[in-house]
């Protein structure tokens, strides 16, 4: 069991189920002549606040504790190793058995999962702020820190993380996420940044997007050719879709506004999946990225606030609150 | 400066006593009688730490972020004293998340208000004012005294919002009048912060809050409440209010997320500004004609700043709806912009907690997160743009200025000094090594630096 893959190329070739039928399920899909249709089949215990799927694995972080759970039969998790941090955890990313975790004051931490059992703490990064998530290209990491905004660390020996540099972002840097050798850091509210880290020295954002209502939330797909296309956000209340194929000129393609408050999403195939908080999980169909059209939509016992998908699961944190108390949970569902 | 406010500062000198000579006998208020600036004088320090140029260093028990105020040989600090311990306040701009928020306690607090010698150091006396666990709780940030209190020379008046006290002390700290106001939430309970100011006969509070936002006027004398108007805010300001003495009328400017508004002396409203950040912080204060407003919540897609001419009326907002609620597309700090009443705008330019600072024929904004950045006053056009202090170094305490020079202190408690002038240039850095937030105090050729722990009175050396 091994993170193997962590983002996957458009595919419009997942399963489309043309109609919902009745399931079983008290959380179904409400509705009908959705593109996607998926049934509630388990669940994660809390307290979580982030999930991640890539295969038949689940990655959760709750409070300070990062975890993970054996999906092969999704209707009974099975939790395998965790590690617990001093600090809460903000954000993380996976990168084959490595996971590069975003634990506040601690600063990043990167964590080996090549025994899924036994999590273990490689090396660390204190930024000299509020460290929210990493993640790596080309040898380094990019992490997010409310002080620094952009930070760049050198990674050729995990155990001991090497500063590169850091690039102020304007408002409160969000996120980030890499691709090949670019790494694209969402800032709110002042917009989309995108870094080469193939370039020595100091990061300096080679194409930036200042776009109102930045994504607070962001995920990019790949080409046919497995270079860099969209990148796609959540956080500003709908889900933002932008062209990321000519680094140097990232455009802002379009706004799909979703019924409720998009604040997380993830990309499997030409679908994004977001949390819509009160709404639950929306499916936006991203064939045509200019013009995003609806592919479904499922109803959440309680808000959704964070989803990720990957194949047949789907996996949605739900809560009543956002960041606090011991009511969140992870729901597993799988695609009809 | 008009004939009235010469009239005032003139009587705030008398009433001072005999000091050191110097250009600047007395600091009532929050940020001084000119927002920051006080005459060139060749006694003020501008090296210092922990040890030199260190007159005395009084420790100050509990935790606050209020500025001191020092009339004659007074300095009148107050303080919030916890029985039990308290969570360590943490430096920087972060989220909240769920361990860094709001704090209550359920431990005893005396409300303090003290009066430290200006000669020595020594705690001339104390009032513990209230005594109970906080009714409130408040940002790990905030502190229960972070209103300022204000002094005419006669009396000092205290106001702690976090217990809905008012009240006014003589010189000898016996008690004048108090007023129990009620209490109120801020917006996510993060404290409360704005300063009382004094004008005339009377002391004016503005509480924005999440369910009754007014602001009063006060008798001085009597504490009875002369006026009060309610406010359209939910919470989200921490703004101290200013009075604005200009060639056409004196007006109360009241900075707010939902709105700035200015008053007459009666509360009657004279003009109205949308268009601010989601959290508003930063005091109006006025330089070469104008009145200079901003707000900066770094998670707001408007951060503006604004140069209001005098004699507006009405709403003379300057931005659309649409980038009010969307925001502004475009990098910092946006495009300079005015109107008929507004003699230039940013519309990112605005900083969180610091209030900016006009020091000659400049507007230097000191960023939160480390950044001076510098523009004509009159015209808004750019001097120079960010320039970096140093990369994680926090600022909340406002700016300073004397001998050409500008002081930024920062919440690791260094002191940035930088040339003031065209070009930007570090001159050097003074430590204290502890955090600091408060902005300090300039009377009597002497600095008074407040970090979270101690008083420091620094002068220069023979």
């Amino acid at each position: 069991m091994r993170a193997s893959t962590r983002r996957c190329a458009p595919r419009i070739s997942v399963a489309i189920v043309a109609l919902v039928t009745t399931l079983a399920s008290p959380w179904v899909n409400a509705g009908f002549a959705q593109a996607v249709a998926l049934e509630a089949v388990g669940e994660i215990p809390g307290p979580v606040e982030l999930v991640r799927v890539v295969g038949d694995v689940a990655y959760v972080s709750g409070g300070h504790t990062f975890s993970i759970y054996d999906l092969s039969t999704p209707s009974a998790p099975i939790a395998r190793g965790s590690y617990t941090f001093p600090e809460e955890i903000w954000g993380f990313r996976l990168a084959d058995d490595r996971v590069y975790v975003g634990a506040n004051f601690f600063g990043l931490g990167i964590l080996d999962i090549s025994d899924p059992d036994a999590p273990s703490l490689l090396g660390q990064h204190k930024t000299l702020g509020q460290a929210k998530i990493g993640d790596i290209a080309h040898g380094k990491v990019g992490i997010i820190d409310h002080m620094e905004g952009f930070v760049l660390i050198d990674v050729s020996d995990e155990t001991s993380p090497q500063g590169v540099g850091s690039f102020f972002l304007d408002g409160y840097a969000r996120d980030v996420v890499t691709a090949g050798s670019m790494a694209y850091a969402t800032d709110s509210p002042s917009g989309l940044y995108v870094f080469d880290l193939s370039r020595p020295g100091d990061p300096e954002p080679v194409g930036v997007v200042h776009a109102p209502a930045a994504p607070r939330n962001i995920e990019v797909s790949l080409g046919s050719d497995g270079a860099p296309t969209l990148v796609v956000g959540a956080g500003g209340g709908n889900v933002q879709v932008y062209d990321v194929s000519d680094p140097t000129a990232p455009q802002k393609l379009s706004t799909f506004e979703t019924p409720g408050r998009a604040t997380r999403v993830s990309l499997d195939g030409s679908y994004a999946f977001a949390a819509d908080s009160a709404s639950g999980i929306h499916i936006v169909d991203l064939s045509d990225p200019a013009v995003p059209t609806s592919a479904g939509s499922f109803a959440t016992p309680r808000p959704a606030r964070d989803v990720s998908a990957d194949g047949s699961l789907v996996l949605v944190v739900v809560g009543d609150s956002e960041r606090e108390g011991d009511d969140r949970h992870v729901i597993v569902l799988q695609r009809q | 400066m008009t004939l009235t406010r010469r009239v005032v500062m003139l009587g705030l000198v008398l009433a001072c006593g005999s000091g050191t000579a110097s250009g600047q006998e007395a600091w009532p208020q929050f940020r001084g009688l000119a927002a920051g600036v006080v005459p060139d004088d060749p006694n003020l320090p501008e090296h210092w730490s922990e040890t030199d140029n260190v007159v005395w260093a009084a420790d100050i028990p509990g935790l606050a972020w209020s500025s001191p105020v020092i009339t004659g040989d007074h300095v009148f600090i107050t303080s919030a004293i916890s029985a039990g311990e308290e969570p360590e306040p943490i430096k920087g701009l972060y989220d909240p998340g769920m361990e860094n928020g709001s704090e209550g306690s359920s431990n005893e607090h005396r409300w303090m208000l003290y009066d430290v010698d200006f000669h020595t150091g020594r705690i001339r006396w104390q009032r513990e004012l209230h005594s109970a666990p906080p009714p409130m709780k408040r940002h790990l940030k905030n502190s229960f005294a972070s209103e300022t209190p204000v002094t005419d020379g006669r009396r000092v008046y205290v106001y702690f919002g976090s217990i809905g006290l008012l009240g006014a002390f003589n010189l000898s700290g016996e008690t004048v009048w108090t007023q129990e106001l009620d209490l109120y939430n801020t917006t996510l309970e993060m404290g409360t912060a704005a300063s009382p100011i004094l004008y005339g006969d009377r002391v004016y509070v503005v509480n924005d809050n999440m369910t009754n936002s007014f602001v009063a006027a006060f008798d001085k004398d009597s504490g009875q409440e002369v006026w009060r108007v309610d406010r359209n805010e939910r919470g989200q300001n921490w703004a101290t209010p200013f009075v604005w003495e200009n060639d056409v009328r004196t007006e109360l400017v009241t900075a707010g997320t939902l709105g700035v508004r200015s008053y007459d002396l009666e509360g009657d409203l004279l003009w109205e500004l949308h268009g601010m950040s989601g959290l508003t912080i930063p005091t109006p204060f006025a330089s070469h004609g104008l009145v200079y407003i901003s707000s900066g919540y770094p998670g707001g897609g408007l951060r503006p700043v604004y140069a209001v001419r005098p004699g507006a009326s009405g709403d003379i907002s300057l931005f659309s709806e649409e980038a009010m609620r969307s925001g502004i597309t475009s990098g910092f700090p946006g495009e300079l912009t005015s109107s008929e009443d507004i003699a230039w705008s940013y519309p990112l330019l605005g900083t969180y907690n610091t209030t900016a600072i006009v020091y000659g024929d400049t507007y230097y904004t000191l960023l939160d997160r480390g950044f001076l950045v510098a523009h004509d006053a009159r015209t808004g056009e750019e001097i120079y743009s960010r320039q970096r202090l140093e990369i994680g170094n926090g600022f909340t305490a406002s700016p300073w200025a004397y001998n050409g020079k500008l002081f930024l202190l920062s919440e690791d408690g260094e002191t940035y000094v930088v040339e003031a002038g065209p070009e930007f240039r570090i001159l050097h850095k003074n430590p204290l090594n502890e955090m600091t937030l408060a902005t300090p105090a300039i009377a009597r050729g002497s600095l008074f630096i407040r970090t979270q722990s101690r008083l420091y009175r620094i002068a220069k050396g023979d």
